[in-house]
Protein backbone atom coordinates (compact mmCIF):
# COMPACT_ATOMS: atom_id res chain seq x y z
CA UNK A 1 0.00 0.00 0.00
CA UNK A 2 2.90 2.56 0.82
CA UNK A 3 4.42 2.12 -2.25
CA UNK A 4 0.80 3.25 -4.09
CA UNK A 5 0.69 6.43 -2.12
CA UNK A 6 4.47 7.64 -3.37
CA UNK A 7 3.13 8.30 -7.09
CA UNK A 8 -0.32 9.03 -5.84
CA UNK A 9 1.55 11.77 -3.46
CA UNK A 10 3.34 12.80 -6.39
CA UNK A 11 0.61 13.34 -8.93
CA UNK A 12 -1.44 15.41 -6.41
CA UNK A 13 1.69 17.62 -5.65
CA UNK A 14 2.40 18.02 -9.35
CA UNK A 15 -1.53 18.73 -10.38
CA UNK A 16 -1.26 21.17 -7.61
CA UNK A 17 1.86 22.99 -9.13
CA UNK A 18 -0.39 22.83 -12.05
CA UNK A 19 -3.59 24.53 -10.58
CA UNK A 20 -0.85 27.33 -8.94
CA UNK A 21 0.92 27.94 -12.08
CA UNK A 22 -0.28 30.97 -13.68
CA UNK A 23 1.32 33.69 -15.85
CA UNK A 24 1.62 37.19 -14.95
CA UNK A 25 2.41 40.17 -17.46
CA UNK A 26 5.21 42.20 -16.00
CA UNK A 27 5.20 44.79 -19.41
CA UNK A 28 3.18 44.81 -22.84
CA UNK A 29 3.87 47.36 -25.12
CA UNK A 30 1.51 47.20 -28.66
CA UNK A 31 1.58 49.09 -31.63
CA UNK A 32 -0.80 49.84 -34.70
CA UNK A 33 0.33 50.47 -38.43
CA UNK A 34 2.30 49.36 -40.96
CA UNK A 35 5.89 50.13 -40.68
CA UNK A 36 8.30 49.69 -43.77
CA UNK A 37 11.37 50.17 -44.42
CA UNK A 38 14.07 49.41 -47.30
CA UNK A 39 17.21 49.56 -44.91
CA UNK A 40 19.28 46.27 -44.61
CA UNK A 41 19.27 46.80 -40.64
CA UNK A 42 16.49 48.73 -38.95
CA UNK A 43 15.95 49.24 -35.59
CA UNK A 44 11.57 48.33 -35.11
CA UNK A 45 9.59 50.64 -33.40
CA UNK A 46 7.49 49.21 -30.20
CA UNK A 47 4.66 51.27 -29.32
CA UNK A 48 2.73 53.94 -30.99
CA UNK A 49 5.00 56.37 -29.75
CA UNK A 50 7.92 54.98 -32.02
CA UNK A 51 9.81 54.15 -29.37
CA UNK A 52 12.36 51.42 -30.11
CA UNK A 53 13.61 50.68 -27.04
CA UNK A 54 11.17 49.44 -24.07
CA UNK A 55 12.10 49.68 -20.31
CA UNK A 56 10.53 47.04 -17.96
CA UNK A 57 11.60 46.87 -14.45
CA UNK A 58 12.06 43.64 -11.97
CA UNK A 59 12.01 43.49 -8.37
CA UNK A 60 14.55 40.88 -8.42
CA UNK A 61 16.85 38.96 -11.37
CA UNK A 62 14.81 36.42 -12.63
CA UNK A 63 13.93 34.77 -16.00
CA UNK A 64 10.96 35.77 -17.46
CA UNK A 65 9.33 35.24 -21.17
CA UNK A 66 9.44 37.63 -23.70
CA UNK A 67 7.01 37.06 -26.35
CA UNK A 68 6.97 39.41 -29.81
CA UNK A 69 4.39 39.32 -31.91
CA UNK A 70 3.82 41.01 -35.60
CA UNK A 71 2.17 41.08 -38.40
CA UNK A 72 5.17 40.84 -41.49
CA UNK A 73 5.38 40.61 -45.20
CA UNK A 74 8.89 41.32 -47.34
CA UNK A 75 9.04 41.56 -51.06
CA UNK A 76 11.78 40.69 -53.45
CA UNK A 77 11.28 38.88 -56.71
CA UNK A 78 14.98 38.20 -57.85
CA UNK A 79 18.01 36.60 -56.47
CA UNK A 80 18.20 33.07 -55.44
CA UNK A 81 17.45 32.93 -51.53
CA UNK A 82 14.30 33.73 -50.83
CA UNK A 83 13.93 37.01 -49.70
CA UNK A 84 13.48 37.28 -45.60
CA UNK A 85 13.78 39.30 -42.41
CA UNK A 86 15.61 37.79 -38.92
CA UNK A 87 15.46 39.95 -35.99
CA UNK A 88 17.91 40.26 -33.29
CA UNK A 89 16.29 40.65 -29.73
CA UNK A 90 18.21 42.75 -28.02
CA UNK A 91 17.85 42.54 -23.76
CA UNK A 92 20.31 44.52 -21.69
CA UNK A 93 22.55 45.45 -24.79
CA UNK A 94 23.17 41.58 -25.79
CA UNK A 95 20.84 39.59 -28.34
CA UNK A 96 19.05 37.05 -26.89
CA UNK A 97 19.05 32.69 -27.93
CA UNK A 98 17.72 32.07 -30.41
CA UNK A 99 17.66 35.63 -32.17
CA UNK A 100 21.34 36.02 -32.60
CA UNK A 101 22.75 35.79 -36.30
CA UNK A 102 20.21 35.45 -39.48
CA UNK A 103 19.51 31.90 -39.17
CA UNK A 104 16.16 32.96 -37.52
CA UNK A 105 13.82 34.24 -40.46
CA UNK A 106 10.86 35.86 -38.91
CA UNK A 107 9.10 36.08 -41.92
CA UNK A 108 9.95 35.34 -45.84
CA UNK A 109 8.56 36.17 -49.05
CA UNK A 110 7.58 34.34 -52.28
CA UNK A 111 9.93 35.96 -54.80
CA UNK A 112 7.13 38.68 -56.02
CA UNK A 113 8.04 42.53 -55.90
CA UNK A 114 4.86 42.99 -53.72
CA UNK A 115 4.95 42.35 -50.09
CA UNK A 116 1.78 39.62 -49.94
CA UNK A 117 2.39 36.85 -47.55
CA UNK A 118 1.24 39.18 -44.89
CA UNK A 119 1.17 36.86 -41.85
CA UNK A 120 1.41 37.27 -37.82
CA UNK A 121 4.24 35.73 -36.49
CA UNK A 122 5.65 34.94 -32.69
CA UNK A 123 9.13 34.86 -31.30
CA UNK A 124 9.15 33.60 -27.86
CA UNK A 125 11.90 33.35 -25.62
CA UNK A 126 13.22 32.91 -22.06
CA UNK A 127 15.13 35.95 -21.19
CA UNK A 128 17.18 36.48 -17.96
CA UNK A 129 16.04 39.60 -16.18
CA UNK A 130 18.01 41.34 -13.64
CA UNK A 131 16.84 43.61 -10.95
CA UNK A 132 15.55 47.15 -11.34
CA UNK A 133 15.42 48.66 -15.27
CA UNK A 134 15.61 46.30 -17.98
CA UNK A 135 16.08 47.29 -21.31
CA UNK A 136 14.59 45.85 -24.77
CA UNK A 137 15.49 46.59 -28.43
CA UNK A 138 14.60 44.48 -31.45
CA UNK A 139 16.54 45.17 -34.72
CA UNK A 140 15.31 43.94 -37.84
CA UNK A 141 17.93 42.38 -41.16
CA UNK A 142 16.56 42.09 -44.50
CA UNK A 143 18.42 38.69 -46.27
CA UNK A 144 18.10 38.28 -49.87
CA UNK A 145 17.24 40.38 -52.93
CA UNK A 146 14.74 41.74 -50.59
CA UNK A 147 12.76 45.16 -51.82
CA UNK A 148 11.02 46.28 -48.52
CA UNK A 149 10.25 44.75 -45.38
CA UNK A 150 6.93 45.45 -43.54
CA UNK A 151 6.07 45.36 -40.23
CA UNK A 152 2.29 45.44 -38.96
CA UNK A 153 0.84 45.45 -35.62
CA UNK A 154 2.60 44.22 -32.69
CA UNK A 155 2.78 43.08 -29.41
CA UNK A 156 5.72 42.89 -26.90
CA UNK A 157 4.65 41.06 -23.78
CA UNK A 158 7.24 40.19 -20.99
CA UNK A 159 5.43 37.60 -18.20
CA UNK A 160 6.78 36.02 -15.10
CA UNK B 1 16.48 73.63 -11.98
CA UNK B 2 14.89 74.79 -8.91
CA UNK B 3 16.20 74.48 -5.17
CA UNK B 4 14.82 71.28 -3.14
CA UNK B 5 13.66 72.84 0.24
CA UNK B 6 10.21 74.65 -0.71
CA UNK B 7 9.63 72.20 -3.07
CA UNK B 8 10.18 69.47 -0.37
CA UNK B 9 7.65 71.74 1.48
CA UNK B 10 4.88 71.66 -0.80
CA UNK B 11 5.56 67.99 -1.91
CA UNK B 12 5.13 67.29 2.31
CA UNK B 13 1.76 69.18 1.86
CA UNK B 14 0.80 67.57 -0.57
CA UNK B 15 2.16 64.35 1.26
CA UNK B 16 -0.29 65.00 4.04
CA UNK B 17 -3.45 66.23 2.11
CA UNK B 18 -2.85 62.71 0.16
CA UNK B 19 -3.65 60.45 3.15
CA UNK B 20 -6.65 62.71 4.10
CA UNK B 21 -5.23 65.54 6.36
CA UNK B 22 -5.17 63.07 9.00
CA UNK B 23 -2.30 63.07 10.35
CA UNK B 24 -1.45 66.49 12.44
CA UNK B 25 1.21 68.18 13.53
CA UNK B 26 2.23 66.75 16.58
CA UNK B 27 0.64 63.52 16.12
CA UNK B 28 2.22 60.11 15.59
CA UNK B 29 2.20 57.85 12.84
CA UNK B 30 2.87 53.92 12.72
CA UNK B 31 4.63 52.05 10.14
CA UNK B 32 3.76 48.62 10.61
CA UNK B 33 5.59 45.76 8.78
CA UNK B 34 4.70 42.26 8.69
CA UNK B 35 5.39 39.05 7.18
CA UNK B 36 2.33 37.40 5.71
CA UNK B 37 2.38 33.81 4.56
CA UNK B 38 5.11 33.96 1.46
CA UNK B 39 5.14 37.59 1.28
CA UNK B 40 4.89 40.78 3.20
CA UNK B 41 3.08 43.99 3.64
CA UNK B 42 3.85 47.45 4.26
CA UNK B 43 0.95 48.66 6.19
CA UNK B 44 -0.85 51.63 5.62
CA UNK B 45 -0.24 54.89 7.88
CA UNK B 46 -1.93 55.11 10.79
CA UNK B 47 -2.35 58.23 13.71
CA UNK B 48 -1.63 56.57 17.09
CA UNK B 49 -2.79 58.57 20.09
CA UNK B 50 0.63 59.78 22.08
CA UNK B 51 -0.63 57.70 24.78
CA UNK B 52 -0.08 54.86 23.46
CA UNK B 53 3.57 55.35 21.76
CA UNK B 54 5.97 52.37 22.23
CA UNK B 55 9.49 52.40 22.41
CA UNK B 56 10.92 50.89 19.09
CA UNK B 57 11.84 47.29 19.97
CA UNK B 58 15.38 48.26 18.69
CA UNK B 59 15.98 44.59 16.54
CA UNK B 60 17.22 44.86 13.13
CA UNK B 61 14.62 44.75 9.95
CA UNK B 62 14.90 41.48 9.26
CA UNK B 63 14.30 40.35 12.90
CA UNK B 64 11.39 42.47 12.76
CA UNK B 65 10.27 40.16 9.91
CA UNK B 66 10.94 36.88 11.14
CA UNK B 67 8.44 38.07 14.22
CA UNK B 68 5.84 38.35 12.06
CA UNK B 69 4.49 41.66 13.29
CA UNK B 70 6.68 44.63 14.42
CA UNK B 71 4.80 48.48 14.48
CA UNK B 72 7.74 50.82 15.09
CA UNK B 73 6.88 54.26 16.23
CA UNK B 74 7.80 57.66 14.59
CA UNK B 75 7.25 61.23 15.23
CA UNK B 76 5.46 62.69 12.21
CA UNK B 77 8.23 64.86 11.18
CA UNK B 78 10.33 61.31 10.31
CA UNK B 79 7.67 59.70 8.71
CA UNK B 80 8.57 60.50 5.15
CA UNK B 81 11.97 58.99 5.44
CA UNK B 82 10.89 55.89 7.38
CA UNK B 83 8.19 55.47 5.33
CA UNK B 84 11.15 55.91 2.22
CA UNK B 85 13.35 53.82 3.84
CA UNK B 86 11.17 50.98 4.71
CA UNK B 87 10.22 50.06 0.92
CA UNK B 88 13.49 48.91 -0.06
CA UNK B 89 14.27 47.21 2.74
CA UNK B 90 11.29 45.33 2.78
CA UNK B 91 11.61 44.93 -0.76
CA UNK B 92 14.86 43.30 -0.33
CA UNK B 93 13.44 40.98 2.28
CA UNK B 94 10.90 40.03 -0.12
CA UNK B 95 13.17 38.21 -2.67
CA UNK B 96 10.94 39.42 -5.24
CA UNK B 97 8.08 38.10 -4.17
CA UNK B 98 4.43 39.25 -5.01
CA UNK B 99 3.88 42.64 -2.53
CA UNK B 100 0.36 41.75 -2.02
CA UNK B 101 0.07 44.62 0.65
CA UNK B 102 2.09 47.08 -1.08
CA UNK B 103 0.29 50.31 -0.52
CA UNK B 104 0.00 52.49 -3.58
CA UNK B 105 -0.73 55.51 -1.02
CA UNK B 106 2.35 54.62 1.16
CA UNK B 107 4.78 54.85 -2.20
CA UNK B 108 2.96 57.92 -3.21
CA UNK B 109 3.38 59.96 -0.18
CA UNK B 110 7.21 58.31 0.02
CA UNK B 111 7.80 59.79 -3.12
CA UNK B 112 7.01 63.02 -1.73
CA UNK B 113 9.41 62.89 1.03
CA UNK B 114 12.34 61.90 2.28
CA UNK B 115 15.80 62.44 0.54
CA UNK B 116 16.85 62.09 -3.12
CA UNK B 117 17.95 58.18 -2.79
CA UNK B 118 14.60 57.47 -0.39
CA UNK B 119 12.53 59.42 -3.11
CA UNK B 120 14.39 57.39 -5.75
CA UNK B 121 13.64 53.58 -4.17
CA UNK B 122 9.91 54.63 -3.63
CA UNK B 123 9.31 55.13 -7.33
CA UNK B 124 11.63 52.90 -8.12
CA UNK B 125 10.03 49.84 -5.58
CA UNK B 126 6.44 51.10 -7.43
CA UNK B 127 7.36 50.17 -10.70
CA UNK B 128 9.06 47.05 -9.63
CA UNK B 129 6.09 46.03 -8.13
CA UNK B 130 3.80 47.05 -10.62
CA UNK B 131 2.30 49.10 -8.20
CA UNK B 132 0.14 52.08 -9.99
CA UNK B 133 1.34 55.53 -9.00
CA UNK B 134 -1.73 58.21 -9.47
CA UNK B 135 -1.01 60.61 -12.49
CA UNK B 136 -1.20 63.71 -10.87
CA UNK B 137 1.90 62.30 -8.41
CA UNK B 138 4.09 61.30 -11.37
CA UNK B 139 3.65 64.71 -12.99
CA UNK B 140 4.59 66.65 -9.02
CA UNK B 141 7.56 64.67 -9.04
CA UNK B 142 8.44 65.07 -12.72
CA UNK B 143 7.61 69.17 -12.50
CA UNK B 144 9.00 70.01 -9.31
CA UNK B 145 11.41 66.98 -7.54
CA UNK B 146 14.72 68.49 -6.08
CA UNK B 147 16.45 65.43 -7.42
CA UNK B 148 17.05 65.07 -11.23
CA UNK B 149 16.92 61.21 -11.17
CA UNK B 150 13.34 61.24 -9.67
CA UNK B 151 12.34 63.85 -12.49
CA UNK B 152 13.61 61.73 -15.02
CA UNK B 153 12.27 58.05 -14.08
CA UNK B 154 8.85 60.04 -13.20
CA UNK B 155 8.72 61.20 -16.50
CA UNK B 156 9.46 58.28 -18.55
CA UNK B 157 7.18 56.59 -16.10
CA UNK B 158 4.16 58.92 -17.09
CA UNK B 159 5.10 59.21 -20.61
CA UNK B 160 5.14 55.17 -21.08
CA UNK B 161 1.48 54.76 -19.30
CA UNK B 162 0.31 57.37 -21.98
CA UNK B 163 2.03 54.86 -24.83
CA UNK B 164 -1.20 53.96 -26.40
CA UNK B 165 -2.76 57.91 -26.11
CA UNK B 166 -0.53 59.30 -28.44
CA UNK B 167 -1.89 62.80 -28.46
CA UNK B 168 -1.80 63.14 -24.60
CA UNK B 169 1.68 61.68 -24.43
CA UNK B 170 2.94 64.43 -27.44
CA UNK B 171 0.55 67.22 -25.24
CA UNK B 172 2.63 66.20 -21.94
CA UNK B 173 6.44 65.81 -23.88
CA UNK B 174 5.81 69.54 -25.62
CA UNK B 175 4.92 70.46 -21.83
CA UNK B 176 7.91 69.08 -20.34
CA UNK B 177 10.33 71.21 -22.55
CA UNK B 178 9.58 73.69 -20.55
CA UNK B 179 11.17 71.84 -17.26
CA UNK B 180 13.05 73.28 -15.53
CA UNK B 181 15.08 70.10 -15.31
CA UNK B 182 18.14 69.64 -18.33
CA UNK B 183 17.54 66.15 -17.91
CA UNK B 184 14.14 66.24 -18.24
CA UNK B 185 13.95 68.65 -21.22
CA UNK B 186 16.83 66.53 -23.07
CA UNK B 187 14.19 63.37 -22.78
CA UNK B 188 11.38 64.97 -23.70
CA UNK B 189 12.93 66.67 -26.90
CA UNK B 190 14.40 63.12 -27.76
CA UNK B 191 11.19 61.54 -27.38
CA UNK B 192 9.59 64.49 -29.31
CA UNK B 193 12.55 63.86 -32.17
CA UNK B 194 11.44 60.21 -32.13
CA UNK B 195 8.10 60.07 -32.36
CA UNK B 196 8.21 62.73 -35.23
CA UNK B 197 10.21 60.41 -36.58
CA UNK B 198 8.34 57.56 -36.36
CA UNK B 199 5.41 59.86 -37.68
CA UNK B 200 7.05 60.51 -41.11
CA UNK B 201 7.95 56.80 -41.51
CA UNK B 202 4.51 55.23 -40.97
CA UNK B 203 3.50 58.02 -43.94
CA UNK B 204 6.01 56.62 -46.19
CA UNK B 205 4.76 53.05 -46.52
CA UNK B 206 3.96 52.48 -49.90
CA UNK B 207 0.17 52.03 -50.92
CA UNK B 208 -1.69 49.37 -51.66
CA UNK B 209 0.20 47.26 -49.26
CA UNK B 210 -3.15 46.58 -47.66
CA UNK B 211 -2.86 43.25 -46.53
CA UNK B 212 -5.05 40.78 -48.94
CA UNK B 213 -8.26 38.84 -47.77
Amino acid sequence: MKRKAGPILVGAALAAVALSAHAVVKFSATREGLFTTTNESFTIPLNDLGATTITFNLPAAKKVLLTYTAVCAVSGSSGTQDPRVHLDIIVNNSTVAPTRGAQDAFCSGNHTSTADAYATHTIATAIAGKKGANTVMIVGGRLGAVGYVAIGNSALVISD
Amino acid sequence: MQTGSGKKAQLGEISRQGRGGSIGAAGIVMVAIAAAGCGWIVGRLQTAPAASVAEPDGGTESAALATRHIATHVPVADVDHRAAAAIPAASDAGGGNPPGGLDPELLAASLAGGTDAQRLAALTTALEYDVELPAERLIAAYEHDASDQVRLLAFTTYVDTLATQVDAARAAMQAATGNTSDVVRMEAARRLAELAAYEVQMTLAPTGLEIKP
